[in-house]
């Protein structure tokens, strides 16, 4: 079923790369990623990923290497086919938008140019099949690009007043003394005022992000399923948002103003996660209930891959 | 021949990313000189024609936006006076200076400024003040009413000078700067705001003329460093 070894055995030999690349030719080109990137880390720590809710940065990035990883032997094994035209005019826009990027203090072009980069590597070695076994970590690389200020406050704003709205129907359903006015939510004795990151883009962004990274770790190769679960990922962090905004104003109604801001700060962020992947699991297992994975080839180490036979 | 443990391939990528890191750094641009020298709070007359300044200011809007980090603090100079004329009228005066501006640490709008503090902007207008820039052109700045959380309404007139641009156009502004940085040059910035506390049914139009006349007074009664710094 694999086309890996006639397709080597077929191409005359004509460089050194026919053989896996040794562990100093993987060092040095790790090397040459971090020469470029870590300046642009270190700025996106010091501006973006230290916002409230913006700070998924480093864990997308982690989860980018691991993905690459994971990909890594049978990425080695593909044939040496680079796509040298393609890959160097990547390559050549890649470095352009870094250069002016990182120079120019235009944070988002020097972090674009990563999914450039990588695609240009992917395509200097491995050509197009390369780059279709690597597409998922090159997507992946969007989460960690600062969103514009501009793209998250007008999406913010209509998501908070809807978080609030939907926040004050619920309480006021289970009979908490609840009012509503703008974003700001009053119960009992306490205002509290829905901030951008108990609503925002920014937990949505790193929501959907995790989604996704789910559903490459569950590999699912119904298709449907996989359309419905990426579809499905705004409602669930929606409605997580929800959660979060109807525990924060409980454990305030119960234990006062101090613990519900210590909640805010401490747990109710990593609350908001974990219920997003619980729900993203739940909602999973329903659709598992109506639609089956087709059955997994047994002798195919890694079935989620697509049949590349026709390649 | 053993194979190498290096292919050329493999060589050359890894030199060429080396390469353009190294050019990133090179193509910063950099402050040359000491630009920072013109003491503002020093140099800025503290008589303006009929204007003297008070010896007790006004507590005024402050210039940053306060979520702000200290690393972030766009500006190298301010000052920030009140002033009087013999009516009994009073201006209050905003200089804020940055000797090098960067797409994203820039001289803040008052309107995003004011806001901030509670502030609710109820007009935001363009205009020209009797002020010429070194193109020869008027200078382009905007007037801008504000109310506060007690109603008090607050106008205010500005400018923002990057190099010799005065733009009032988000991305105008960033191409300018880009296209400066581009060639290798650092923009100053300096933002130049006078304002006036007054009532709701005050003649705006009166207000807002004299604190523009009274800018174009205090650019003519500055010495030609700080002038180089307020017009360009």
């Amino acid at each position: 079923m694999s086309t890996a070894i006639s397709a080597t055995s077929m191409r005359p030999p004509s460089d050194a790369l026919l053989r896996p690349p040794t562990r100093p030719e993987l060092v040095a080109l790790a090397v040459g990623w971090l020469l470029l990137y870590v300046p642009t880390y270190v700025e996106l720590n010091r501006t973006i990923w230290s916002v409230v809710g913006q700070g998924h940065g480093p864990i997308m990035l982690l989860l980018t290497a691991w993905l690459v990883w994971k990909r890594g032997e049978r990425f080695l094994a593909l044939p040496f086919a680079p796509a040298n035209v393609a890959g160097v005019a990547v390559l050549t826009l890649a470095l352009a938008l870094y250069v002016v990027g990182r120079s120019q203090d235009l944070l988002i072009l020097d972090a674009l140019s990563q999914l450039l980069t990588l695609t240009a590597g992917l395509l200097l070695y491995r050509g197009w099949a390369g780059l279709r076994l690597m597409w998922f970590p090159v997507f992946f690389l969007l989460f960690t690009l600062p969103v514009p200020g501009s793209v998250v406050d007008q999406i913010t704003a209509p998501l908070k007043a809807a978080v609030s709205t939907v926040s004050e129907h619920l309480l006021y359903w289970a009979g908490y003394p609840i009012a509503r006015s703008g974003v700001t939510l009053m119960i009992g004795p306490y205002q509290l005022l829905v901030a951008d990151a108990c609503a925002g883009l920014n937990s949505i962004f790193a929501l959907e992000a995790i989604g996704i990274f789910y559903m490459s770790v569950m590999e699912h190769t119904n298709r449907l399923r996989n359309v419905l679960l990426a579809t499905l990922i705004l409602p669930i962090s929606f409605v997580s948002n929800v959660l979060r905004v109807v525990t924060l104003v409980l454990v305030t109604y119960y234990f006062g103003d101090e613990v519900g801001q210590g909640f805010v700060h401490g747990f109710a962020g990593i609350m908001l996660f974990i219920a997003a992947t619980l729900l993203m699991v739940l909602v999973d297992s329903v659709l598992s209930l109506f639609l089956k994975d087709p059955p997994r080839e047994p002798s195919v180490a890694h079935p989620g891959t697509p049949d590349r036979t026709a390649a | 021949m053993t194979p190498a443990a290096f292919s050329a391939r493999t060589l050359l990528l890894v030199v060429t990313c080396a390469a353009a890191s190294a050019l990133a750094v090179v193509a910063t641009p950099r402050l040359k000189e000491d630009v920072n020298r013109v003491d503002l709070e020093a140099r800025v007359p503290r008589s303006i024609g009929e204007w003297q300044e008070l010896p007790t200011p006004f507590v005024q809007v402050p210039l940053e936006v306060n979520s702000e980090t200290s690393i972030n603090q766009p500006y190298d100079q301010t000052v920030m006076r009140t002033y009087q004329d013999a009516q009994g009228h009073q201006i209050s005066l905003a200089l804020a200076w940055g000797k090098h501006q960067r797409q994203e640490v820039k001289i803040h709008r008052p309107e995003l400024c004011y806001p901030a503090q509670g502030y609710s902007v109820e007009k935001l207008t363009s205009i020209q003040f009797p002020l010429t820039a070194g193109n020869g052109e008027a200078i382009t700045g905007k007037r801008m009413i504000t109310r506060d959380r007690a109603g008090r309404i607050e106008a205010v007139s500005y400018w923002i000078r990057l190099g010799a641009s005065y733009s009032d156009s988000a991305w105008e502004t960033r191409l300018h700067i880009l296209r400066e940085g581009l060639a290798g040059r650092v923009t100053d910035g300096m933002l130049v705001r006078v304002s006036t506390r007054t009532s709701p049914d005050a003649n705006l139009e009166e207000v807002f003329a004299r604190q523009e006349r009274f800018a174009a007074q205090l650019v003519a009664a500055s010495p030609a460093d700080v002038r180089h710094m307020l017009v360009r």
